[in-house]
């Protein structure tokens, strides 16, 4: 794997990346993304649609977190933080 | 999940619930005087930055949205404590960073400049970096839903018993 790259590039123009490095990652977000993993023809899937679908799936994530704040919130009002968190941590971690 | 999926989550789950019970001790607040409406609405947003700071420092210093994250909720807590709306951006730096995202997203090819606006950090990187960060910011965010829901979960199971 070549060096780590820095955001900041000294270059005469638009810093260079393989071509094959960008399709590698591509396809590793597409791993990653629930809509997409399972399709079978690998090379059906072009990298426009997988960054749309990335993209579609970090605001869906987004708004999951939003709203889960929001029912925290409420269910924080209706009991006492403190006791339960031995427990939660136990239970999240078997 | 692999070793260090789940050392995120653990290190994540402490790290978050230590925040909520800060968030939710009772002598920071005067609940009487504010409606309960918009306690917990204001709770609300308290709970949801407590989460992604406690993932951005979980996840460690070295990615670049994590720092570009948590340098972000350093500043807006700056304008906090000057009495300053959390939301307000004052117009000088408005304009700038408008015009600065305009003109990042238009050099851009458009499906990438879309994906920059949602990792953090991502409108200063090359493509490369960028579809880096944005797998660990995406795997990141999975966890940090999953930690949630099972908390809010574990909460409304033992408060309806």
């Amino acid at each position: 794997m070549s060096s780590r790259r820095t955001s900041r590039q000294q270059s005469s123009g638009v810093p260079r990346i393989s071509d094959d490095q960008i399709i590698q990652l591509v396809s590793k977000l597409r791993q990653l993304l629930p809509e997409l993993r399972h399709s079978r023809r690998s090379d059906k899937v072009s990298a426009s649609k997988v960054l749309q679908e990335t993209c579609n799936y970090i605001r869906s994530l987004h708004r999951e977190v939003e709203d889960l704040s929001d029912r925290l919130s409420e269910l924080l009002s209706t009991i006492d933080a403190d006791s339960p968190e031995a427990a939660i941590i136990r239970s999240l971690l078997i | 999940m692999s070793a260090t999926t789940e050392q995120l989550e653990r290190n994540f789950t402490h790290r978050f619930l230590t925040s909520l019970r800060r968030i939710n001790s009772p002598d920071s607040k005067t609940t009487t005087t504010h409606a309960a409406g918009l306690v917990i609405r204001r709770r609300s947003l308290r709970i949801k930055r407590a989460a992604y700071s406690s993932m951005a420092r979980a996840a460690g210093s070295h990615r670049a949205w994590t720092r570009a994250l948590l340098s972000r909720a350093r500043s807006q807590r700056r304008r906090q404590q000057h009495d300053v709306h959390p939301n307000y951006i004052p117009p000088a730096q408005r304009r700038k960073s408008s015009v600065k995202r305009a003109a990042a997203a238009g050099r851009e090819m458009g499906r990438a400049g879309k994906l920059r606006g949602l990792v953090p950090g991502g409108s200063r990187m090359e493509m490369g970096q960028l579809l880096e960060e944005t797998a660990h910011y995406v795997q990141c965010l999975a966890v940090q839903v999953r930690v949630m829901q099972a908390v809010a979960d574990h909460f409304s199971s033992s408060s309806s018993m």
